[in-house]
């Protein structure tokens, strides 16, 4: 079976592997024993020796699943014992996986931080503005409750991993949990997503009416604020007409000119928003479903 | 806060800030009460470990954490849409986290297990702060801000 393979960078090592291999293992048993067990059937079989030549033993047949399963046996690298080489396998992803953890926490309430900060700084701009982020602001509160529960989730996987890694691997095996987690963070994402679109929307606005955002945070003139105004009112409003614009700014219905310190806020603000949503996405990527996504891939290759 | 008071500033709109003050108590403040919060569940899981089976543990753990969370992240953001009532709520969480943290580390150092006892000995430092924090004046200011705002923006909500 493994003479039908295609042998990849066939060097001699490779062939010589092949040659004891072919004399060690009885691979026609090996592949039986494998193909028995449901889960792993029509997994891919490749053996590293000690001095890390790889030979593929069989490929991966996608009889059962369509992601690619693959089984390595390795021989414990030279000079290593095969004890020493165990323990190694064994505790170095959980080292790894402390680092991990920790850092995804750092993360996780660092995007908390953030998402806090919008909430108490457009909590303290919407009666100035009308209420008209409030929609914004809920979704900032949501993302800040979510990045909360993900920074308390975060400290709990760390501590775990420190004194009950069981516990991790308990929580990782269940269905529930991993859906959860990856809803925490579709409403952190979420709320990302909303203060990175409100940033290219508002900068778009800015970029409507002449006005780059350095200016925007040094302060506008009476004519600038005018037309930023009118931008935005035209931005909420597509189509709008120039006499209904100024008809509604006559009935008090959209400002005339927004005061400088608003303007400056809300540039401010969707800067930081901005960091935050990298943040968030970073966290997700570094300890929620981002990470489970690369670790397929790493199995596809 | 009083009726009478909170109808005589509804017709006051007070200055625009943008970081109103007050902002970076509230900040430091919820961002320690997560911490604690977390802390608190670990000192009571770790307490309770030898009358709950693991998986029970693990369960109490998260779902402790998904409700103080909640329970934390929905007082603090309607004391920024005004409601200064939940500032109170908020102390009292705050006290109930302390003690907790208090009974813990009692408990895990007379246990003898040190290493738990010293978790809950930083959770009672930052929970102290959190304290300090909540009761400062420039808290209150923030919140009495925060109140002030929204109640004239509900003002002029119902006026329309």
């Amino acid at each position: 079976m493994a003479s039908s393979l295609p042998l990849g960078f066939n060097s001699y090592n490779e062939q010589n592997l092949r040659r004891r291999l072919s004399h060690l293992i009885n691979q026609d048993r090996l592949f039986r024993a494998i193909d028995d067990d449901i889960s792993l059937v029509g997994a891919g079989v490749m053996f590293i020796d000690s001095r890390g030549t790889a030979v593929t033993l069989r490929e991966f047949e996608p009889l059962c699943f369509i992601k690619p399963v693959n089984i390595v046996l390795r021989e414990p690298p030279i000079g290593l014992s095969a004890s020493t080489y165990i323990s190694e396998v064994k505790n170095n992803p959980r080292e790894s996986r402390i680092v991990s953890e920790a850092a995804g926490a750092v993360l996780s309430c660092g995007a908390a931080a953030l998402s806090w900060f919008v909430v108490f700084t457009s909590g303290a701009a919407i009666p100035f503005s009308g209420g008209s982020s409030s929609v914004f602001t809920v979704m900032a509160y949501g993302a800040a409750a979510a990045s909360s529960i993900q920074c308390g989730n975060s400290i709990m996987r760390t501590r775990n991993e420190i004194v009950a890694p069981n516990r991790n691997d308990e929580l990782d095996s269940e269905l529930w949990y991993q859906n959860a987690t990856m809803a925490l963070d579709i409403i952190s994402i979420g709320g990302a997503t909303t203060a990175g679109l409100m940033t290219i929307r508002g900068i778009k606005v800015l970029n409507a009416s002449g006005i780059p955002t350095r200016e925007a945070l040094q302060g506008l003139n009476r004519q600038q604020r005018r037309r930023l105004s009118r931008e935005i009112a035209r931005s909420n409003a597509p189509g709008i007409s120039n006499s209904t614009l100024k008809m509604m700014e006559r009935a008090g219905q959209i400002e005339r000119r927004y005061s400088n310190a608003a303007i400056q806020a809300t540039t401010l603000r969707q800067i930081k928003d901005a960091t935050g949503a990298g943040l968030a996405y970073a966290g997700s990527a570094l300890g929620g479903s981002f990470r489970q996504l690369a670790i397929v891939v790493v199995k596809e290759e | 806060m009083s009726k009478k008071k909170s109808h005589q500033n509804r017709s006051v709109l007070p200055e625009y800030q943008m970081l109103p003050t007050g902002i970076w108590h509230m900040l430091t403040a919820v961002l320690l009460m997560v911490i604690c919060l977390s802390l608190a569940v670990f000192l009571t899981s770790s307490l309770l470990s030898s009358w709950l089976n693991e998986h029970s543990l693990v369960y109490f753990e998260l779902g402790s954490i998904v409700i103080l969370m909640l329970i934390l992240a929905t007082a603090t953001f309607l004391v920024t849409r005004g409601r200064s009532v939940f500032h109170g709520f908020l102390i009292w969480f705050n006290r109930a986290c302390l003690t907790t943290l208090l009974v813990g580390t009692l408990l895990a150092f007379l246990a003898g297990t040190y290493g738990v006892g010293l978790t809950g000995l930083v959770g009672i430092t930052m929970a102290s702060l959190a304290h300090q924090l909540y009761g400062s004046s420039k808290y209150r200011q923030g919140v009495e801000h925060y109140r002030k705002i929204w109640s004239y923006h509900r003002s002029v909500g119902s006026q329309k």
